[in-house]
């Protein structure tokens, strides 16, 4: 009797399960996409912008999109690979490795691929869409912000990795400082590539606070969420990164530069949609809109929250920054690009 | 001191249902998380089930070859753990080991080219001896300094990634990867010689004496010994298997899956092998089920729960957890079990 009410436990279960694997898949007509994001939502910075891009998709082109996270790269190839037979119109891949998608594309050629932001191949399929977003004019920008902003001649950047592609935002944002304030000394500190680590963003923050910096801007993901804590905590300055971060620390956050990967990962979608899709690598910056500053977007938050004496500076400062925008936009001022070093890049790149 | 519970490092007593049991009872439990989620736990069970464990055609469409790609490293971290288990030793170290493994792996991929085709097999073997070697030393500091392996395991760990680090993102040329069953999939010769390591690692343990030492050394320490069997060579050894088995796995995840040095293995990799152990009941054929019904799991939670339903894909790590939960806390599942419906015998 007791063995044959757990055999019937058992094989209740085994039939339940049996039975759910037997339904038929919901079908949908129209079209779809998926977005696989590097990590997982709640970054508040680049997966979540890519999001908000989709979630724009969604509503505003009326079609079906699912958003996959992930772990970790263990798990970015099997995510793609669900995507890719869940009979997506397109597949966007955020931040994955080039030669993953590469292959890829390879192997399913009738599939559409998009890459919203930092892929770097030689070269692309035609079923591959490749956005590179150049942040180094609008790091500079920032840097400008700090450069005129600073106390005590001394500002910080705290960047996930020393890598080109980080190094992008940290070298604009050098060459801004030093263009506004030739004898501030610029503090850096690289997290060695952990983008999901707050604790230690905030420890590494509060360090260079120490070091005589009161202003900081943070390159490093969710671990940046410590940086921006640390500002709140010891009432000095940061600068958010990829979203608009200036209302997570209000009054902390001067401004923040913009990645606008939303913008990158709306078009994929639209591409595929209006059946304008284009193979190839596109790159865009400042001049696309594809990459800014919070102010541009109306962001009042540090002109309201901010200390009297901090905010009394930014009529001056926004005047500053729009200056060297159009020097920038009009060809007359050159930012180092730390992915294509040329002479402009002479004097920031050192130990 | 601290010691591994009885309960821990000898399974024979267990009841061979609690298993099943333990899944039915999680799955039970799954499903109220799922209505209080505003799910129907019906509609994610199968999501979850095709986008794991079923085969809508050859090669990539099937996505069971997945799960048991997915099962490759967990089988080999699994039975890392079973052995350190069965000598009564509790061995966290196999992340270290595993980021090890795929270092030396890569390493050899990228530098002993004129090893033509037996190049892969070199680089595997290459990740399988530094993971015995580094999986050697918690076992040397047990023995000769009295230090204990929970703690030098888990300082080992970020040590090891230190070792590694300056490989950076380093690419295993073409000649070394380990090729695929079927194209579009990772199912390589990598499963093959995990479930080869299962079954070596049950001959050992089960049929030769140097495994006997181990055992009855995790069993009944004192007792071992005053029968004439060493104290310190059964540690060590346990300790050198053990890191083997996961620097195997590093390697084989290096050279099969991901064609690049990575240190990342799984958002967890500190403990999947003390889960899959754990869940196989410390046996080496649980080990192999409880891989595939892990890594099954996982792919499901990503491919089908989060793809096709709205329960979010943490769900898959909670089912995980309460099936350990409940497989490794016999007692209290006894308890329920006595409560719920029946008393069941042990044997």
């Amino acid at each position: 009797m007791r063995r044959r009410m757990s055999f019937g436990l058992l094989a209740i279960t085994i039939f339940s399960m049996m039975l759910a694997a037997c339904g038929g898949a919901a079908g949908d007509s129209g079209f779809s996409f998926a977005l696989v994001l590097p990590g997982q939502l709640g970054d508040r910075s680049f997966s979540d912008s890519s999001n908000r891009g989709a979630e724009r998709a969604i509503e505003e082109l009326g079609v079906e999109g699912t958003i996959i996270e992930t772990t970790g790269i263990s798990e970015h190839e099997a995510a793609l690979r669900g995507a890719i037979q869940a009979d997506n119109d397109i597949v966007l891949g955020l931040a994955i490795d080039a030669e993953l998608l590469v292959s890829l594309a390879e192997e399913f050629p009738d599939q559409l691929f998009g890459a919203p932001s930092d892929v770097f191949a030689e070269s692309l399929p035609d079923n591959v869409a490749a956005f590179q977003i150049n942040v180094h004019q609008s790091s500079f920008l920032v840097g400008l912000i700090a450069g005129s902003m600073t106390e005590t001649k001394t500002v910080g950047a705290v960047v996930g990795g020393d890598a080109p592609a980080l190094n992008q935002f940290f070298y604009g944002y050098k060459q801004g400082v030093l263009e506004v304030c030739a004898d501030c000394s610029v503090l850096v500190s690289y997290l060695g590539f952990d983008f999901a680590n707050p604790t230690l963003g905030l420890e590494t923050t509060l360090s260079q606070y120490e070091q005589g910096a009161d202003i900081v801007y943070q390159v490093a993901g969710r671990s940046g969420e410590g940086v921006l804590e640390a500002a709140a905590q010891t009432g000095n300055f940061a600068i958010g990164v990829d979203s608009n971060q200036d209302w997570i620390q209000p009054g902390s956050v001067i401004v923040s530069m913009l990645k606008r990967v939303d913008v990158t990962t709306f078009t994929l979608v639209e591409w595929a949609f209006n059946d304008t899709f284009q193979g190839g690598f596109n790159e865009l910056g400042m001049a696309e809109g594809a990459a800014g500053i919070s102010w541009d977007e109306g962001s009042t938050t540090f002109e309201e929250e901010g200390p009297a004496d901090m905010v009394a500076k930014l009529p001056g400062v926004k005047e500053t920054v729009e200056q060297y925008r159009a020097d920038i936009l009009d060809g007359s001022y050159e930012v180092c690009n730390a992915l294509v070093v040329t002479a402009a890049c002479d004097g920031l790149i050192d130990g | 001191m601290l010691r591994v519970p009885a309960s821990l490092t000898i399974g024979e007593h267990q009841h061979w249902l609690t298993p099943f049991a333990a899944i039915a009872a999680s799955l039970t439990v799954g499903s109220g998380l799922m209505l209080l989620a505003g799910a129907n736990p019906f509609i994610a069970y199968r999501e979850l089930w095709q986008a794991a464990f079923s085969c809508r055609g050859p090669g990539a469409l099937c996505a069971f070859v997945t799960t048991l790609q997915y099962a490759t490293p967990l089988t080999l971290s699994g039975l890392s753990a079973l052995v350190a288990f069965r000598t009564g030793l509790f061995s966290i170290g196999q992340a270290g080991q595993m980021v090890l493994g795929a270092g030396a792996a890569a390493l050899v991929a990228g530098e002993l080219t004129g090893a033509g085709r037996a190049l892969p097999i070199a680089a595997l073997a290459g990740g399988l001896l530094a993971g015995a070697l580094w999986g050697a030393i918690p076992g040397l500091l047990k023995v000769y300094l009295n230090i204990h392996e929970v703690i030098s395991t888990i300082l080992l760990n970020p040590i090891a990634i230190l070792f590694v680090a300056p490989f950076g993102w380093y690419r295993i040329p073409e000649t070394a990867r380990l090729l695929p069953f079927v194209g579009g999939t990772k199912l390589t010769m990598g499963y093959g010689l995990a479930l080869v390591a299962a079954v070596l690692i049950y001959i050992y343990l089960w049929r030769m004496p140097g495994g006997y030492e181990q055992r009855m050394a995790g069993q009944a320490n004192k007792f071992a010994f005053f029968g004439g069997i060493p104290k310190r060579w059964p540690i060590v050894r346990a300790f050198t298997i053990s890191g083997g088995l996961a620097g195997l796995a590093g390697g084989i995840e290096v050279l099969g899956v991901h064609y690049r040095f990575i240190t990342q293995f799984s958002s967890i990799d500190s403990f999947d092998g003390i889960v899959v152990a754990l869940l196989g009941q410390l046996q080496p054929i649980g080990v192999v089920l409880g891989a595939i019904l892990l890594g099954g799991t996982r792919l499901g939670a990503l491919n089908g729960l989060q793809m096709q339903t709205s329960v979010p894909r943490e769900l898959g790590s909670a089912l995980i957890a309460l099936m350990v939960l409940f497989v490794s806390a016999p007692r209290l599942f006894r308890w329920i079990s006595q409560r719920i419906f029946i008393p069941y015998t042990e044997h």
